[in-house]
C-alpha cells in the first residue's frame, strides 16, 4: 500500500517549497494546498479544466514559454516560479487583454468589492489603460428572476457554462459566437431553470451574472455574514447570511464537503426573501367575529391560557417537522406538562383504515458523500432533484463519475438530469406491485411466505423489474431510496417495508426520505410523546398553514373547525390561518431563532440567529415557556410541575437542553457514548407493517392522485419568497394533470374544466395533457388552491366536466333547498 | 448525456422533421465517432452542414433543435457549433455566397478595392443579401490560404484568385440569375 502511494506520487518544487503530489494532477492544486495563490478566473476545483482564461501562467524550469498552472501535470523534479519576473510578466498581459473589453464600471455594478477580476487587477493590472480602441458591448440576457445579467463584463471563463454542464446537468448556457463576437448565452431566450442556477453567481468571477433580488441593495463591505443551516430540506445545507441591521439580504453557501461541498440550492438561497414580505405578522391578533384585531401580548396570551384552561387536556399541539430542535423540545415539555397530545407528522397520510404508518423522517445508512460512489440506485417515489436538490447532484455526480445505473419508480417523470437506465412509470396505487416485483425477482422464497402471499401474488414482475433486481445484485454499493411521496402516501408503511426488504436482498444501502426538513430532529424530541386525539378542544398550531403543510388538508380543515380555539404561532398571515384561526402569534422563523437540526444522516448543528425577528414576534419556545408559566401559576403549584421548560431563560439554557437530550439518545445507543453523529439512533429500519393489504386501487373510471409536494411551496418561508414563486418551478394553482390516454378516454379535452371529487370533496380545475404522468394517475400539486379543497395527497378521485358538474351540483342544491 | 436537455429541446423541435436522406447521412456521420456524449457531440458539424446543404442553404432554430434530438444532445451544444463556424449559417441567405479575403496578403494585394467593387456592382454591403435573393456577401472571412493568388474570392465553396474588376464582372455574370444555383454546383 505504502509503496502504491509512493509511486503515484511526484515532489515538484513550487517557489522554492517542495510539495509532493500525486501523479496526473495539476501544478494548481498542489499550489493551492501549500497556501501559493495563483491568480485565475476559469479555473475551478469543482469543474472540469479549461484553460481559457490563461491568468494563471506560470514560469516551469525548462518549459520554452509560461504554463498554465491549471493544465499543467506535475512531473517529478519540476520546478515552478509563480512569482519570478517571466511569470508576472505574463500575468500582467493576459489581464491587460481581460480589461481590454471590461467595462470600467465597478462603482455602478454589484460585484464590486467582491470581484475576482477587481482584486487580481489591483495586483496585476496597469492603472492606465494602453487601448483607446473603442470597447465591445454585449447585449444582457434575461435569465429569469433569479440571475440578473451585465454580459459586457464576462470574461468568458465559461465556469457557469461548465456548471450547468457537468454539475446542474441542465446545459441551458453555451459559448455562442466566435473571436471578438463571443457570448455567453443560451442562444434561444428563456430562463435558466436548473434548481442550482444560482450557483453561477457565485461562480462567476466578475458582475456578469449577479444575484437579482439582491441587485442594488448592499455592498459587501456593509454586511456581517452569519452562518446557518437551511431547513427546507433533509440534508441540512451549510449557508452564510448576510446581513445589515438584523436582516437577511442574501444567502451563499458555506463549504461543507459532507453536506453540500460548495453549492447551494435554489431554493435554500433565495427562500430568505419571504423574511421580509409584506404578510409578516408583527403583533398578536385575536378574532372578533370576522375580523381580526391588533391586540397586546398580554392580552392574547390571557386568551390563550383561557381557551387553555377550559379545553383541560382536550389540546392538540401541531409542529412544523421544519421548525429548529429547540422548539420541538419546548412544546415538548409544555404538552407534556398539561397533558396536551404533540404531533410534527403533518405529512402522515395513516389516518383512514387500512392506512399504514410511515417513518416521517429522513434517515440513510449511506453519508451523503459516498451516495456519489454509488453504482446503482433505485429512486421510487422520489422527485429528487425537487425535493432534495443536493442529494440529486450527489445521484448525477454517480453516473458521471460511476457510470452508476439509475433506476426509477415513478408516477410522473421529471427531468431526472441524467440516464434512467430502467423507468418503471406507475400510479401510486401500484407501487406496491412493482416493488413487490423487483423483491420477487430478488428473492423467489417470498413467494411462499406467509403474510406475503397475497401481495406477491399481485406482483408485477416485468423485464423492468428483472433488470432492476439484477443490477442492484451486481452492484458493489447500490443504494435504495424510498422518497418523500413514500412517506407520504397511504400505504407508506408497506412500501417502506418492500424497500428495505428489497435492500437488504441486494446487499444495498437504504435511504428513506421524508418532507420537513428537520423531521429527523422533530422525531429525536418527540419519541414516546402521545401524537394525536380525536376532535381537540383547542388546537396549537406552529408555523403551519392548515391547508398547506399537511398530507391530508381536510382532515386538518375539520379539526380547526371543530376546536373550540384555534391558536396559530405563525410568521406570516397567511389566508387560510385567517379563516380557520382564532388567536394569531407572531412567531420568529428558524433564521431568526438559530438552533439545532439534525440532518438524515444524524448529523446535528447548531448556529445562531441570523436576523432579527421584526415587530413583536418571538421565537416559539418563549411563547410556549410564557403559556407555560401562566398555566402553572394559575392552576397547580410549579415545583408539582416538569419544571424544565420554566427554567429556560435564554437562548443558551434552550440550546443545552437540547444538546443534552441528542447526548442522552447518542448514550442510548453506544456504550461509550462516543459515537459522533445520531445516525444510529435514527436510522431505524421499517418494521413490517401489522396488515400487508393492497393499497385501494381507483375504481373503474376513476384516477389515482399523485400528490407532488411543489419544490418552492415546502414551508412558509419559501411559499412567501418572491423570487422563489416567480421562478419557473411556481406551480399552476388549479391545474390537474393526466396522462393524454385518459383524457382520451374521459373524452376531455387538453385544458378543459372539470369537477375533480375525492371522497366528499369536490373542486374545479383544468385538466391539463400531460405524458410524463403515468396513465390512471392525476398529478395534482399539494399547497395550491385545489389541493385544499380536495382530501388526502393520494387515494381514487374521479373527473366529470365542469358543464355537467354544475348542473349536478345546481340539481343536488335545489333539493337540499326543497329539503330545508 | 442529458436526457433533461434532450426534452427541452422537444418542446421547441415541434417545427422541424428530419428527412430519411438526412437521417441517413447523419447516421453515417455519427458512425465514424466513439460512442457517448462526446462521440455525438462530434457528429454536430456534419450533421449541421448536411442540413445546410439539403435545405435552403441555412439553419433555422427548428432545425438545429431537431439535429439536437435526434443526436440526444443538449440544444446548446448545436447552437454552439452552428454560431461559431462560419460556413454555417444561422440567418437566411442567398442562393450564392461570396467571401472575399480581407486578410495581410490580400489586403496588401487590394482587398479593400476587391470589396467596394464588388459591393458596387451588386448594390448591397457586406453582410448583406441582394434583393432578389441571388447572392450574400458574408461578412468577415478569415485567411483562406490562398495567399500567392491573392486578393482571393470564395463563391459558393470555389476559389478565384489573382481578382481584378473584369475577373469579377465575369464571375458575378456567371452566378445564375435566377432560382436555380445548380449549375454552379456541378463545377467539381
Amino acid at each position: 500500500m505504502n509503496a502504491q502511494v509512493q509511486q503515484d506520487m511526484v515532489t515538484i518544487e513550487i517557489d522554492g517549497r517542495k510539495v509532493e503530489a500525486p501523479k496526473g494532477s495539476m501544478i494548481i492544486e498542489a499550489a493551492d494546498r501549500i497556501g501559493i495563490d495563483i491568480p485565475r478566473f476559469c479555473y475551478h476545483r469543482k469543474l472540469s479544466i479549461a484553460a481559457n482564461c490563461r491568468m494563471c501562467l506560470v514560469d516551469v524550469e525548462k518549459a520554452p514559454k509560461p504554463m498554465p498552472a491549471c493544465a499543467t501535470p506535475v512531473a517529478d523534479g519540476m520546478r515552478v516560479f509563480t512569482e519570478s519576473c517571466r511569470a508576472r510578466d505574463a500575468q500582467k498581459n493576459v489581464m491587460e487583454f481581460l480589461l481590454i473589453n471590461h467595462p470600467l464600471d465597478c462603482p455602478i455594478c454589484d460585484q464590486g468589492g467582491e470581484c475576482e477580476l477587481q482584486d487580481l487587477a489591483m495586483g496585476y493590472g496597469r492603472s492606465v489603460s494602453r487601448f483607446t480602441e473603442r470597447k465591445r458591448a454585449v447585449k444582457d440576457k434575461n435569465l429569469g428572476p433569479l440571475i440578473s445579467t451585465d454580459m459586457t463584463r464576462c470574461i468568458h471563463c465559461t465556469r457557469c457554462v461548465r456548471f450547468l454542464d457537468e454539475i446542474a446537468g441542465s446545459n441551458e448556457l453555451g459559448t455562442i459566437g466566435r473571436g471578438e463576437k463571443t457570448e455567453i448565452s443560451t442562444y434561444i431566450e428563456h430562463s435558466i431553470d436548473s434548481e442550482l442556477s444560482g450557483n453561477i453567481i457565485d461562480l462567476c468571477p466578475v458582475g456578469a451574472l449577479t444575484n437579482k433580488p439582491f441587485r442594488f441593495r448592499a455592498r459587501s463591505w456593509e454586511m456581517l455574514a452569519r452562518p446557518a443551516v437551511s431547513s427546507h430540506d433533509c440534508l441540512h445545507s451549510n449557508i452564510w447570511y448576510h446581513t445589515r441591521r438584523g436582516e437577511v439580504l442574501r444567502a451563499v453557501p458555506r463549504d461543507n464537503e459532507a453536506i453540500n461541498e460548495t453549492w447551494l440550492s435554489d431554493r435554500d438561497r433565495y427562500s430568505h426573501s419571504g423574511l421580509q414580505h409584506a404578510n409578516r405578522l408583527l403583533q398578536p391578533q385575536l378574532r372578533n367575529g370576522e375580523r381580526w384585531q391588533q391586540t397586546s401580548w398580554e392580552q392574547a396570551l390571557e386568551q390563550a391560557v383561557t381557551a387553555l384552561q377550559q379545553a383541560g387536556d382536550s389540546v392538540q399541539m401541531l409542529l412544523s417537522p421544519q421548525l429548529v430542535c429547540e422548539e420541538q423540545l419546548a412544546f415538548r415539555h409544555w404538552a407534556d406538562q398539561i397533558g396536551a397530545a404533540v404531533d410534527w407528522q403533518v405529512y402522515d397520510h395513516a389516518v383512514a383504515d387500512g392506512d399504514q404508518p410511515a417513518q416521517n423522517w429522513s434517515h440513510s445508512n449511506v453519508p451523503l458523500a459516498a451516495l456519489e460512489r454509488a453504482d446503482a440506485v433505485l429512486l421510487a417515489g422520489a422527485r429528487i432533484h425537487h425535493d432534495q436538490p443536493m442529494l440529486g447532484h450527489r445521484l448525477r455526480q454517480a453516473q458521471r463519475r460511476h457510470g452508476a445505473s439509475i433506476n426509477v419508480l415513478t408516477a410522473a417523470q421529471v427531468d431526472w438530469y441524467c440516464r434512467q437506465d430502467s423507468t418503471v412509470l406507475a400510479a401510486p396505487d401500484q407501487w406496491a406491485q412493482h416493488l413487490a416485483g423487483i423483491l420477487l425477482a430478488l428473492q423467489p422464497d417470498y413467494a411462499g411466505q406467509s403474510g406475503f402471499k397475497t401481495l406477491m401474488k399481485a406482483a408485477r414482475r416485468g423485464p423492468e423489474e428483472e433488470q432492476i433486481a439484477q443490477r442492484l445484485q451486481q452492484a458493489e454499493r447500490a443504494v435504495v431510496i424510498a422518497g418523500q411521496q413514500i412517506a407520504m402516501h397511504p400505504q407508506a408503511g408497506l412500501l417502506q417495508y418492500l424497500l428495505r426488504l428489497i435492500a437488504e436482498a441486494s446487499g444495498s444501502g437504504l435511504t428513506v426520505l421524508a418532507a420537513g426538513g428537520n423531521a429527523a430532529g422533530a422525531m429525536l424530541m418527540h419519541d414516546g410523546a402521545e401524537r394525536r386525539i380525536d376532535a381537540p378542544k383547542v388546537l396549537i398550531l406552529h408555523s403551519l398553514q392548515p391547508l398547506c403543510d399537511t398530507a391530508r388538508p381536510e382532515h386538518l380543515h375539520a379539526l380547526c373547525q371543530q376546536a373550540d380555539t384555534v391558536i396559530a404561532l405563525s410568521a406570516w398571515r397567511d389566508d387560510d390561518l385567517e379563516q380557520l384561526a382564532d388567536i394569531m402569534l407572531p412567531v420568529a422563523d428558524n433564521i431568526e431563532t438559530g438552533g439545532t437540526s439534525v440532518n438524515l444522516n444524524g448529523l446535528s448543528q447548531t448556529f445562531a440567529a441570523a436576523a432579527r425577528a421584526p415587530g413583536s414576534a418571538r421565537p416559539g419556545w418563549k411563547i410556549a415557556r410564557r403559556l407555560a408559566e401562566s398555566m402553572s401559576a394559575a392552576s397547580t403549584p410549579a415545583d408539582a410541575q416538569d419544571a424544565s421548560l420554566l427554567q429556560w431563560n435564554d437562548d443558551d439554557a434552550v440550546r443545552q437542553a437540547v444538546a443534552n437530550r441528542l447526548q442522552a439518545l447518542r448514550e442510548g445507543v453506544s456504550d461509550a457514548g462516543s459515537s459522533v453523529d445520531l445516525q444510529a439512533v435514527i436510522h431505524q429500519l421499517p418494521e413490517k407493517p401489522a396488515s400487508m393489504t393492497l393499497p385501494k386501487s381507483s375504481a373503474a373510471g376513476q384516477l389515482y392522485r399523485l400528490g407532488e409536494l411543489p419544490m418552492v411551496r415546502v414551508d412558509q418561508l419559501c411559499r412567501h419568497s418572491a423570487a422563489l414563486q416567480a421562478s419557473a418551478h411556481q406551480v399552476a394553482d388549479r391545474q390537474a394533470r393526466l396522462h393524454p390516454d385518459d383524457l382520451r378516454k374521459l373524452k376531455l379535452n387538453d385544458q378543459a374544466r372539470v369537477l375533480i371529487s375525492q371522497g366528499d370533496a369536490r373542486a374545479e380545475a383544468t385538466v391539463v395533457a400531460d405524458a410524463a404522468v403515468a396513465s390512471g394517475c392525476i398529478g395534482i400539486a399539494l399547497t395550491t388552491a385545489l389541493a385544499a379543497e380536495l382530501g388526502a395527497a393520494f387515494g381514487p378521485v374521479s373527473l366529470q366536466p365542469a358543464a355537467d358538474a354544475q348542473q349536478t351540483l345546481a340539481l343536488a342544491e335545489s333539493d337540499a333547498g326543497d329539503g330545508a | 448525456m442529458s436526457q433533461g436537455s434532450a426534452s427541452m429541446a422537444a418542446g421547441s423541435a415541434a417545427g422541424y422533421q428530419l428527412s430519411d436522406a438526412e437521417r441517413t447521412a447523419i447516421d453515417h456521420w455519427r458512425g465514424k465517432f466513439p460512442d457517448g456524449p462526446q462521440g455525438q457531440r462530434s457528429a454536430i458539424i456534419q450533421a449541421l452542414f448536411t442540413l445546410q446543404e439539403h435545405g435552403s442553404g441555412w439553419l433555422s432554430t427548428a432545425q438545429m433543435d431537431a439535429v439536437a434530438e435526434y443526436l440526444q444532445v443538449p440544444p446548446v451544444w448545436v447552437y454552439e457549433v452552428a454560431s461559431f463556424y462560419s460556413m454555417l449559417e444561422t440567418e437566411p441567405v442567398g442562393r450564392h455566397k461570396i467571401s472575399i479575403c480581407t486578410n495581410i496578403s490580400c489586403m496588401l494585394r487590394g482587398a479593400g478595392e476587391t470589396v467596394a467593387y464588388v459591393e458596387q456592382q451588386l448594390g448591397i454591403k457586406l453582410g448583406q443579401t441582394t434583393a432578389d435573393g441571388r447572392v450574400t456577401l458574408k461578412i468577415e472571412e478569415e485567411c483562406v490560404a490562398a495567399c500567392c493568388g491573392a486578393p482571393v474570392m470564395i463563391v459558393d465553396g470555389h476559389y478565384h484568385e489573382n481578382l481584378t474588376p473584369a475577373r469579377i464582372d465575369e464571375i458575378l455574370a456567371g452566378l445564375s440569375p435566377s432560382d436555380s444555383a445548380a449549375t454552379d454546383d456541378e463545377q467539381d
